[in-house]
């Protein structure tokens, strides 16, 4: 996209470091945790110890004669509360039964946290319990017992706001218990491919339920004012997305709530849904005080909402020289108590990320007897990445060929259709893997295979995978406005979990022809900015910053009208040179925007302010992928994992601000290879989380990170801001199948099950097979 | 973040003291006394210990610091802090596998709070018992604090009359295998054990620890060059993780042979297991690997692991041999390189 600015400035593409930096690193930062408005109640909510269980009773007669407890609510206590709930966020309670271990039963707001924690040990609850679906295997089963209410709709937002792709054909007949969505996308002749194979190698992937572990807890404060509004201070990627959402569960108009998005220290999806804010503003309404809520890290691990159980079984047929003839898959995802999975992507990138010319993917939705599920960073990429990457990389090793050489062969370009049947859209897949084939690590592999296994030293392997997401699209606006002392603002609602706020302003800056120091930018709350979208789907950079530029274009020429008229030359010969609007090769004719700034403000002026603004609706997504490599030891006694090097390669379309992207790349990686290595919320036979702490849930440390080297390439997205493209959520999806394929090239056997524990390593080294697994 | 309950804090200045105050409080309520916290605490606010006195000993200066006597053995106050143990330039010299237990102790900042004393005395650990009130109310309790429920189980080993929480400090193990003896102090007097002797194989009563007394010191008798002191810790992660196992090997060496030899396992069971009968095998042939190799067979046999910490049971049984091995064979100066061709040797 062609831009008006005739001089350099310091803008887009240059390396700024966020300048919110400092205060979050010395607890400057103002969360919600630290609002302390006067009045201040403190709420806790009483979850459910069991999985699955009939209430009883519920006795709250104690609690509510606490001195200091200001309110006890449970359901019968929410006239807008209703069975059939589609979204936890309307399931704001249990009703009389609960589906989860953790599903909150009553809520008290006190004056002291303190008293609320003393006052739910008063609350009498009896429980009857009922029997539990852990397992999505056992769940699907006839006669297992029943999740959601009977007749509850599934939830399929979240795929819709999370990625724009057509949803495939769904099979609402014969549905098992449940089964919540059932997908299936095929073409070709399927048997017909297999029996024309050579080589046929079927896994099956087994992913756990991981938590986004974001530092800030789900946290909100909730007051209402006199005339019933009501106002929700929250930790949020979306205010307006939470506005509409408590709206719809209160039965409120959006006029009457305001949603003031607070910083948010982390989101990573789960925040993209309301989970917290109905019951704050409901004991917020019941006391007549500001209720603020803040999970604790026990709660946000047994009760949040991680991302799904995933379970795979894939079977792929080539010929002898490789050439790609059918894949069929069918995938279970257990989504937890409620529905709301992107169930569709994982069927696109397992039949469609190589050009298999027949396919068959079925995919269902399972519901369980666990916390639900929420999006996390390219919600089940990793997963399916991890599945089809290891199946390449297999294939390749059957064949005896390259592997990277071997993706490149069979790897989407732009133009090839997806499993939907739509076109795949310009994209750097092949590029990534291009460069990282160059990168001396990959060529350097057997070199570094032949240094393992002697000399003290454990097995020693190399593995690449590559992966990526389709990025997500939502309409957009934003203003902008040029200040008396020639200083623009822009205005947004929206909310920066990632430093986009940087590369909003750089944007900015190019567009309008000022350096980024001369741009501030606003995320205002929902009564006062222009709408926008969630801070989700890698998009803000990619709709925001579009929205920006217009705004940006817009104010630039407004400014410009109002100085052609002053300096008596058309707007086309003006320009801006450091501050000053001057007539192209007449220097000396010239007018700061300062002294344009405030003709716009003077008393009795005629001259309308600048105000650049930008709307915009969106068609067409930018695909966007990465390539990582994982250079690591195995240790064959212990099977222990030791990571030595780790490359991320990524399109990012053109860098507006390469310093936030290296920071999206590299926390993207450690997130995937805590994925790849240990994280796993395990539940016990009961529905109940073994492992609710940060002690024995197990987040990768900087003890186990090797320092990442990250790479960029740039192929423009064609509607992107100068090129650019979404860059959040690539980065977390390669690193589970690398590491695995890195195993495999150390010691021969193949793990498909995640986390790549010592004991899966080691027991797989054990069992090592005498053939390779393959049939013909 | 969860809440402590109420509790009075008292902070003596001198051992004495703080002896009497734990005595006369000890009598009628529930009282304890804490170094750094970083065990108590969390605890704590799991309920799982709720002392309605706490007796501090951070204020006794002569808890702290580490010494020597005229005998030649280094005298380290209970409350040095395990950061302090692990850069002091004696220990790290005389005893550095004290150093290094006490180096690979959790995390860098509760390095800095946590004590030696305090990781010798750490609560027995269990995924049934480190959870909250209200999870552990919810599975009914279990023994080790059965609260309202007289008839609660162990949850690991259902049938069990007794409780299987691991001994899960890393300086344990180590201190066993220096043979170093503890001052326990008391109103009623004081009296020094062998490390050995403090452990009891017992989830509950995992101390030989009186009520009333306090550790005081860790005695740790003079050393030299013919000893090498190994211990190897074994955890998911590079830093925060309790051991799922930890192995201290010691070997004396003349000339050529092995003079002596001591092998401690921990994290296997409610208390250090010593196995330093079996090391003894080495004692007057010079090491080989056969060698070592036959004693890692037998001693990880004492290795009794349960589904109640971090990853398989079953493989943390296996990785006792592994981890016998390698530490016996560098406490014996022994190179023990793997080799390509016996992948997963060990284990078989």
């Amino acid at each position: 996209m062609a831009i008006l600015t005739t001089r350099e400035v310091k803008g887009v593409g240059f390396t700024i470091p966020r300048p919110d930096g400092a205060d979050k690193v010395t607890g400057h930062t103002r969360y919600v945790a630290d609002l302390n408005p006067p009045g201040l109640l403190h709420a806790k909510l009483l979850r459910s110890p069991h999985a699955h269980a009939r209430i009883v009773r519920i006795d709250t007669s104690l609690a509510k004669a606490l001195p200091g407890v200001r309110a006890v609510l449970t359901a019968a206590d929410i006239p807008e509360l209703h069975p059939n709930a589609k979204t936890r966020a309307h399931a704001i309670m249990a009703i009389d039964r609960v589906v989860f271990a953790g599903q909150p039963v009553a809520a008290v707001a006190a004056d002291e946290l303190a008293i609320a924690q003393e006052a739910l040990d008063l609350i009498g609850v009896e429980y009857e319990l009922l029997p539990v679906a852990v397992d999505a295997l056992q769940s699907m089963q006839p006669g297992a017992p029943p999740v959601a209410d009977a007749g509850t709709e599934a939830d399929t937002s979240e795929a819709l706001a999370h990625s724009g792709v057509a949803a495939t054909e769904s099979q609402d007949d014969s549905k098992a218990v449940n089964v919540a969505q059932q997908t299936r996308l095929s073409r070709g002749d399927v048997a017909a491919g297999f029996a024309e194979s050579d080589v046929v190698i079927e896994h099956t992937y087994r992913i756990p339920m991981v938590h986004q572990g974001y530092i800030e807890t789900h946290s909100v404060l909730a007051e209402w004012d006199s005339a019933g509004g009501l106002t929700i201070w929250t930790s949020t990627q979306g205010s307006f997305n939470t506005r509409s959402e408590v709206a719809d569960v209160l039965g409120l108009p959006e006029t009457r709530i305001k949603v003031v998005p607070m910083e948010c220290g982390g989101g990573f999806g789960a925040k993209i849904r309301a989970l917290c804010e109905p019951i704050a503003a409901l004991l917020a309404r019941a006391t007549r005080r500001p209720v603020r809520y803040v999970m604790t890290r026990r709660e946000e691990l047994a009760a949040g909402m991680p991302a799904p159980r995933v379970v795979m079984r894939v079977k792929s047929g080539v010929k002898r020289d490789g050439t790609l003839m059918a894949i069929e898959a069918e995938t279970i995802l257990d989504s937890g108590a409620f529905a709301g999975a992107v169930l569709t992507l994982n069927g696109i990138f397992l039949a469609s990320l190589y050009r298999w010319p027949s396919f068959e993917v079925r995919g269902v939705e399972v519901l369980t007897h666990k916390p639900s599920i929420a999006a996390y960073r390219a919600p089940t990429a990793p997963h399916t990445v991890f599945a089809i990457d290891s199946q390449m990389d297999r294939l390749a090793r059957a064949l005896g060929l390259d592997p990277a050489e071997y993706r490149l062969r069979h790897l989407i370009d732009e133009g090839d259709p997806m499993a939907n049947g739509q076109p795949w859209q310009k994209n750097g897949a092949r590029a990534c893997l291009e460069r990282m084939i160059e990168h001396p690590l990959w060529t350097g592999r057997a070199e570094w295979a032949a240094s393992g296994g002697r000399d003290g030293r454990g097995l020693r392997g190399t593995g690449l995978a590559v992966g990526g997401w389709i990025p997500g699209i939502q309409p957009c606006s934003a203003t902008i406005k040029l200040n008396p002392d020639g200083t623009l603002n822009v205005v947004t609602g929206q909310v920066d979990i990632a430093g986009t706020n940087v590369g909003l302003a750089q944007i900015a800056a190019t567009a309008y022809g000022v350096d980024f120091e001369q741009v501030s930018i606003v995320t205002a709350d929902t009564d006062s900015a222009p709408l926008a979208g969630l801070s989700a789907g890698s998009k803000v950079t990619y709709t925001m910053g579009a929205a920006v530029m217009a705004a940006a274009r817009d104010a630039r020429e407004q400014t410009f009208k109002i100085a052609a008229d002053d300096l008596e030359a058309a707007p086309e010969d003006l320009e801006i040179v450091d501050g000053r609007v001057v007539v192209r090769g007449v220097p000396e004719r010239s007018l700061s925007l300062a002294d344009i700034g405030k003709k716009t403000n003077a008393f009795m002026s005629n001259v309308p302010p600048v105000l650049g603004v930008g709307s915009l609706g969106f068609s067409q997504q930018a695909p966007a992928f990465a390539a990582q490599l994982a250079r690591i030891e195995v240790d064959p006694d212990t099977g222990l994992v030791v990571l030595h090097d780790f490359v991320a390669v990524q399109d990012v379309g053109k860098a507006i601000n390469p310093l936030g992207i290296e920071g999206q790349m590299q926390g993207g990686a450690v997130q995937s290879l805590g994925i790849a290595l240990t994280e796993e919320l395990q539940f016990d036979d009961d529905g109940r989380l073994m492992n609710p702490s940060l002690l024995d849930y197990r987040k990768l440390t900087a003890a186990d990170v090797p320092d990442i080297e990250t790479i960029m390439v740039e192929v423009p997205a064609p509607a992107g801001p100068f090129g650019a493209r979404g860059v959040g959520e690539p980065p977390i999806v390669p690193a589970p199948a690398a590491v695995a394929n890195a195993i495999e090239d150390a010691t021969g056997v193949r793990i498909t099950e995640l986390p790549l524990t010592p004991e899966r390593v080691a027991l797989a080294l054990l069992a090592r097979p005498s053939e390779d697994g393959l049939s013909a | 973040m969860m809440r402590l309950s109420p509790f009075t804090y008292l902070a003596p200045r001198t051992l004495a003291e703080a002896a009497d105050l734990l005595a006369e409080h000890g009598r009628q309520t529930p009282t304890m006394v804490v170094a750094g916290g970083t065990d108590l605490f969390p605890n704590m606010k799991r309920r799982q210990q709720e002392p309605k006195v706490v007796i501090g000993l951070r204020g006794v200066p002569e808890l702290r610091g580490i010494s020597t006597d005229r005998d030649g053995w280094t005298l380290i106050g209970a409350t040095t802090t395990l950061a302090q143990a692990a850069r002091d330039p004696h220990l790290g010299q005389q005893y550095p596998a004290l150093a290094h237990a006490a180096h690979a102790v959790s995390t860098p900042h509760l390095r800095t709070t946590g004590t030696l004393g305090g990781n010798l005395c750490l609560d027995t650990r269990c995924n049934y018992y480190d959870q909250s009130y209200h999870w552990r109310k919810s599975v009914d309790f279990c023994m080790k604090r059965p609260e309202s429920n007289p008839a609660a189980i162990c949850w690991v080993a259902p049938g069990s009359p007794r409780c299987w929480a691991v001994s899960s400090s890393d300086c344990a193990p180590v201190a066993v295998a220096l043979r170093a003896r503890f001052r326990l102090v008391s109103a009623a007097g004081e009296r020094i054990v062998e490390a050995g002797d403090f452990f009891r194989d017992d989830g509950i009563e995992y101390l030989a620890r009186r009520p009333d007394e306090i550790l005081a010191q860790i005695l740790l008798p003079p050393t030299d060059r013919s000893w090498r002191t190994v211990y190897l810790k074994l955890r998911r992660r590079g830093s925060f993780d309790f051991p799922i196992l930890g192995v201290a090997a010691s070997v004396k060496r003349g000339n050529s042979t092995v003079e002596d030899a001591r092998l401690v396992l921990g994290a296997v069971g409610s208390a250090p297991v010593d196995a330093t009968e079996l090391a003894q095998s080495l004692i007057g042939a010079e090491p080989t690997t056969e060698a070592v190799d036959a004693v890692a067979a037998q001693a990880y046999r004492g290795a009794r692991p349960l589904d109640n910490t971090d990853l398989n049971y079953a493989w943390r049984k296996k990785m006792a041999r592994v981890y016998v091995r390698r530490a016996l064979a560098d406490a014996a100066r022994l190179d023990l390189h793997h080799d390509s061709g016996q992948v997963g040797a060990a284990l078989l």
